[in-house]
């Protein structure tokens, strides 16, 4: 009862995330690289005019007037004149959560920011797992020499604190994207390695396994039909955690400025820069903190939701 | 049990040596060196060359890393390029604070973890445990660095009721004894609350789930059978088996701790081995890197060493056993 609720909520987080990341910037509407000199700093529910203008450029302010033939576009510190024949297209929207110091709509670019966090920890957590079982399971079923040469290599592994060497090998590789999800994957695929050992030796001793094996099964069959069939949940519990773990290491490292470049948006970057002005706009870092909160709870509540769902069945 | 932590002691040596290779290698495989992040434009190749030539950076990657190891036996770290201090100078100024930082993050991690869970235990599903279950897990999923800006912006920014960072005030070194403590406490009490906050969030939603199981447990049938009171059931009977797996945890917490010092001591400019490790990383100080890393990694170790000691202490259970 409890434990469907909990899947329930986890999901239906993660779910609405996901959704509103991949479709939101579609339904928004566009407006463009924002107004930096009209329209910085805006809180939340302003509701803006936007001029485009037949030159390709945009002007969006909360306070656009037309008199005489012009329109004036008051800004904070300025205002423009524009004559009317100027004005390509005139369209009115709401900033929902606001736009930061060069007038970009925070929504907007945190929803942007969402498919890069989502896409590095979703990746970054594949090659984790891939790693992860291939080690498990190599350690489980290879010999003891295998066993202890790649336990040993794990053990030294988890004893570096992860975030210093992410720190480290950011700091000197200065990755892109393609690099950091590399790094977050082949930095946190220890974990996942340690529980499927575990589980196949202790699969090892019943009896299903020991009938396959005396059958004379060959490696291969073993893995994908008897061992992998019954690492499932346990293994789906870890990987949801974990990739908790991996959103908040990557917003984490975009926080310090190692992570994801500044040219594109994400979350940890954003905090970053809304911390940086947070005396005149609260909204720039607080919206994408919760966000990253929001993210990493779906996730656990559904590692949860696993678990205690494989605790009942077992 | 004497001889199983010595040798447990002797095994930690080949583990740090393998970290500290193993940030060596990396440190090589990356592009550039210290003498190309000095940030001047008039300085010539030539000289950069004999900047290089100076510390030793020219020299092929065996030949420093045997120098390295060589020095290290003897308990040289050698020299920081960033510093221009021996890198054990620069490390033992920054551990104390860093130590402190972290200790009482890990104390307020364990109170306050423990106090969570056996206040959301006594009426398990009642208005306090939802309470509980609800903030432990918001608590979990925070950022720590976002929590640490909100925290300086209510309580530094809008209240002024704690500093923002540092370890101490400008004019601390004329304060008196006490007054000079009362000033480092009044400092660290915002970053260990952003440290302990996130570990006790962990904790209790531990802690908890074992405390349950607990509680459905015979022997603690047996006791309220015999009319043990229910404080005393909570705090004597049902706790010390619910340690187990939390002496274990803060074993395996300790690198969180540590990384999360980094980024806490970043936020917070608390001069500790956080600040100097990511200076060092910028800088390419390779001696101090690899200084940093060693010590580091040798806490690790030595933590989960302290926790399977510690374990054997708390359950009898496990004198015996290895």
């Amino acid at each position: 009862m409890k434990t469907q609720r909990r899947l329930v909520w986890g999901g239906v987080g993660l779910g609405v995330l996901v959704l509103a990341c991949s479709l939101g910037p579609f339904l928004l509407a566009d407006i463009g690289d924002g107004d930096p000199l009209h329209a910085s700093l805006l809180p939340p529910l302003t509701r803006v005019t936007i001029l485009e203008l037949t030159d390709g450029r945009t002007l969006m302010s909360p306070e656009v007037t037309a008199e005489g033939g012009q329109y004036r576009v008051r800004g904070p510190s300025s205002t423009t004149s524009i004559p009317s024949v100027e004005v390509d297209a005139q369209t009115g929207a709401r900033l929902w959560l606001g736009s930061d110091r060069f007038g970009r709509d925070v929504l907007r670019r945190l929803l942007k920011g969402g498919r890069v966090s989502l896409a590095v920890a979703a990746l970054g957590v594949t090659i984790a797992l891939v790693v992860g079982l291939f080690v498990g399971l190599a350690a489980a079923t290879g010999g003891r020499v295998a066993d202890a040469v790649l336990m040993r290599t794990v053990d030294a592994l988890l004893a570096f604190p992860l975030l210093l060497l992410l720190i480290l090998l950011s700091a000197l590789f200065r990755p892109g994207p393609v690099v950091l999800i590399a790094v977050l994957g082949l930095s946190s695929w220890m974990g996942l390695a340690r529980l499927v050992r575990g589980q196949v030796l202790s699969l090892r001793s019943r009896s299903f396994i020991q009938a396959a094996r005396v059958a004379g099964t060959r490696w291969l069959r073993m893995w994908t039909l008897h061992y992998l069939p019954n690492l499932k949940a346990p293994v789906a519990q870890d990987t949801a955690l974990q990739m908790g773990n991996l959103v908040l290491a990557e917003a984490t490292l975009s926080f310090l400025g190692l992570g994801i470049p500044a040219t594109l948006p994400s979350w940890g970057g954003m905090v970053a820069e809304g911390q940086r002005v947070m005396l005149d706009g609260w909204w720039l870092s607080v919206f994408p903190g919760l966000a990253i909160t929001v993210l990493v709870i779906s996730l656990a509540l559904i590692g949860d939701g696993l678990q205690q769902n494989s605790k009942a069945s077992a | 049990m004497k001889r199983i932590a010595l040798r447990r002691l002797a095994a930690l040596v080949p583990l740090v040596w393998l970290v500290a290779t193993l940030t060596f290698v990396v440190v090589q495989a990356a592009p550039g060196s210290y003498a190309d992040t000095i940030d001047n434009p008039r300085l010539s190749p030539e000289t950069r060359d004999a900047i290089r030539a100076h510390y030793g950076l020219d020299r092929s990657a065996g030949e420093q890393y045997l120098s390295w190891l060589r020095a290290v036996v003897t308990g040289d770290l050698g020299t920081s390029f960033l510093y221009r201090e021996p890198v054990t100078k620069v490390l033992s100024r920054a551990l104390p604070p860093t130590l402190l930082l972290a200790g009482s993050g890990l104390l307020l991690t364990l109170v306050l973890g423990l106090a969570l869970a056996m206040a959301a235990v006594r009426h398990p599903n009642g208005w306090s445990d939802r309470f509980i279950t609800v903030l432990s897990l918001t608590l979990y999923g925070v950022p720590s660095f976002w929590l640490a800006g909100m925290l300086i912006l209510i309580f530094s920014v809008s209240l002024g009721w704690f500093p923002a960072s540092h370890m101490h005030s400008v004019n601390a070194a004329r304060l008196s004894g006490i007054a000079s403590l009362a000033d480092l406490l009044h400092h660290l009490f915002l970053p260990a609350i952003c440290l302990g906050l996130v570990g006790a969030a962990g904790t209790a939603r531990y802690v908890r789930a074992t405390l349950l199981d607990v509680q459905a447990s015979r022997f603690m049938l047996a006791a309220r059978a015999r009319g043990i009171p229910n404080h005393r059931l909570l705090l004597v009977h049902a706790l010390r088996p619910a340690l187990l797996p939390v002496v274990t945890l803060l074993g395996l917490a300790l690198p969180l701790l540590v990384s999360g010092s980094v980024v806490i001591e970043t936020i917070f400019s608390w001069p500790g081995m956080g600040q100097v490790a990511f200076n060092a990383a910028r800088a390419r100080d390779i001696p101090l890197i690899l200084g940093a890393t060693l010590i580091g990694a040798a806490a690790v170790v030595l933590g989960n060493l302290v926790a399977d000691i510690l374990y054997a202490v708390v359950d009898p259970r496990a004198r015996g056993e290895q």
